[in-house]
């Protein structure tokens, strides 16, 4: 569905929809600071993506923005703050963030607290925002594909794979079955990285060494089994516009399969260790949680919104390449919506995707990896079930198949707005744990 | 783009619910290849056709995209 409204751009006024549909909350906010336009109604515009310190009335995407120029930088008081605050006695507001000794990406947080309990999370992001969508406009697809898949490493291709899709139906391509397969086989493989890569971080974020080791094990071990048969840990360089670089043979995939079958029979193992362990469940069990009326208001995505019961997976609802019927995997949902769920949801997510990658292996379509193809003007929305959840990419071409207009939106941006939710009314020590189970990117709400 | 059997036959009705909810307002365009619908309408109507897609038909959001002199 493209709801299409046409608007003067003299006329900087109109209509939010946030107010009916709480999930355009923050891209609203995000395009008042790009591009100068003004939701009315909306409750809290301004100083969102540009923060305090840039200049007032100067839009980065709009078309007359000169990106040559030095623009003065202002001066800002007072400095940036929530715009109300809890007073009561024994208020307390922390901040965590921006900077952070290890290497999480910057993002700050303002917990307001009353005692242990944190009453409110304030978010922000943006401190390393990249401008991703400007730097697009006038580059070829292919420089323009390396800005995909590389804003975000823990989704490499999941990104690239939303891009080339996008381009491809701009000239109606046909991808051949083998390239669609294989995309299938690849991107469950970075699925399961993920995921493993998110358990480590739970794990590790409840203090359990050993279980954070077994799990960083794994983890690598995918990394490498990546690296040895394709040349990349994360994938890089594998979609291009029209199908793969590079072909991989039955043996290859059956290989690669077969080390998902060991990797998950550990996996399950670990799985069941920490079913046990109940100082580990102490801290994941009715913590963090989020009501489904709330996941879908807020409009989240992947795992954490099939945690509180939101039954959607674009591989299912909008299947593409290889999806669809004649692959046979059912879609992990929990109802609690605590961060124990999302674990659940994460293991069974591995599962699945083992079981997807060897359903691909045993009935690989022969044939090409790729088809010729020449970008032409048009414009069509890709979109792939990466990791963390729905992703979405946008482009306009213009003649020579340069990128007018590139547009992404990615499950991270989406469900830090609704990180608050699961945040709030628990004590602040659940905070890195709750964090955690979210398993977002920061550098995927920066891009 | 495939979409469940019961999505399609909404899908296939859009053009007519929305004439007869905005009456030359809402402009619908089908693409049957790729199985995606077009809606133009004006700034006016764009709450009332929002709220249409996400609470009577159970669409998803998924995003905002603003195109400066480009638009077709």
């Amino acid at each position: 569905m493209h709801i299409i409204v046409r608007h003067p751009l003299s006329e900087t006024t109109i209509p939010c929809i946030s107010r009916l549909i709480h999930a355009a909350d923050w891209q609203e906010r995000e395009i008042e600071d790009l591009f100068g336009l003004h939701f009315e109604g909306h409750p809290r515009l301004g100083d969102f993506v540009l923060h305090e310190e840039w200049p007032e009335g100067v839009n980065p995407m709009r078309t007359s923005f000169d990106s040559t120029r030095v623009y003065p930088h202002r001066e800002s008081e007072p400095a940036w703050g929530p715009q109300t605050i809890v007073e009561a006695a024994g208020a307390f507001m922390m901040p965590i963030g921006p900077v952070y000794s290890d290497h999480a990406e910057s993002a700050h947080f303002l917990l307001e607290t009353l005692g242990e309990d944190v009453l409110r999370t304030i978010p922000r992001f943006f401190y390393k925002y990249r401008g991703l969508e400007k730097i697009a406009e006038g580059k070829s697809v292919d420089q323009v594909l390396l800005l995909a898949e590389r804003f975000s490493g823990t989704s490499a291709f999941a990104h690239s794979l939303a891009f080339c899709q996008a381009v491809e139906g701009t000239i109606g391509a046909e991808i051949p079955k083998r390239a669609q397969a294989l995309r299938v086989f690849l991107a469950e493989l970075e699925r399961l990285r993920h995921h493993v890569a998110a358990i480590t971080g739970i794990c590790q974020s409840t203090a359990l060494a050993v279980a954070t080791s077994q799990a960083s094990i794994l983890e690598e071990k995918i990394l490498r089994l990546t690296c040895r048969y394709l040349g990349h840990r994360y994938l890089f360089g594998l979609n291009i516009p029209g199908g793969l670089s590079l072909d991989l043979t039955d043996d290859t995939c059956k290989g690669i399969s077969e080390a998902g079958w060991d990797v998950l029979e550990k996996l399950k193992k670990l799985q069941g260790m920490l079913r046990f362990t109940s100082s580990f469940l102490d801290r994941l069990e009715e913590v963090g949680m989020v009501s489904k009326d709330k996941a879908v208001s807020y409009g989240l995505v992947g795992p954490v919104a099939r945690a509180s019961g939101v039954l959607r997976d674009l591989r299912v609802v909008q299947p593409y390449a290889y999806y669809g019927d004649h692959l046979k995997f059912y879609v992990p949902h929990e109802e609690e919506g605590d961060g124990y769920a999302r674990l659940r949801v994460l293991f069974s997510e591995a599962e699945q995707s083992i079981n997807l990658m060897h359903q691909v292996s045993a009935s690989l379509p022969a044939g090409p990896v790729k088809t010729r193809l020449d970008p032409a003007p048009g414009s069509c929305l890709g979109w792939v079930e990466s990791p963390g959840g729905a992703t979405f990419h946008w482009v306009r071409l213009g003649e020579a198949g340069r990128v007018l207009r590139y547009r992404v939106m990615t499950s991270s941006f989406v469900n830090w707005h609704g990180f608050h939710l699961a945040a709030e009314d628990f004590a602040f020590q659940d905070f890195p744990i709750i964090m955690a189970t979210f398993a977002l990117s920061n550098a995927e709400c920066d891009r | 783009m495939a979409l469940p059997l019961d999505k399609i036959m909404k899908w296939k009705n859009l053009a007519q619910t929305a004439a007869s909810r905005w009456p030359g307002r809402v402009e619908v365009s089908l693409d049957e290849n790729r199985l995606t619908a077009h809606l133009r309408c004006s700034p006016d109507d764009l709450q009332g056709v929002c709220g249409w897609l996400f609470f009577e038909l159970d669409y998803s959001f998924a995003t905002l995209v603003v195109e400066e002199e480009t638009a077709s």
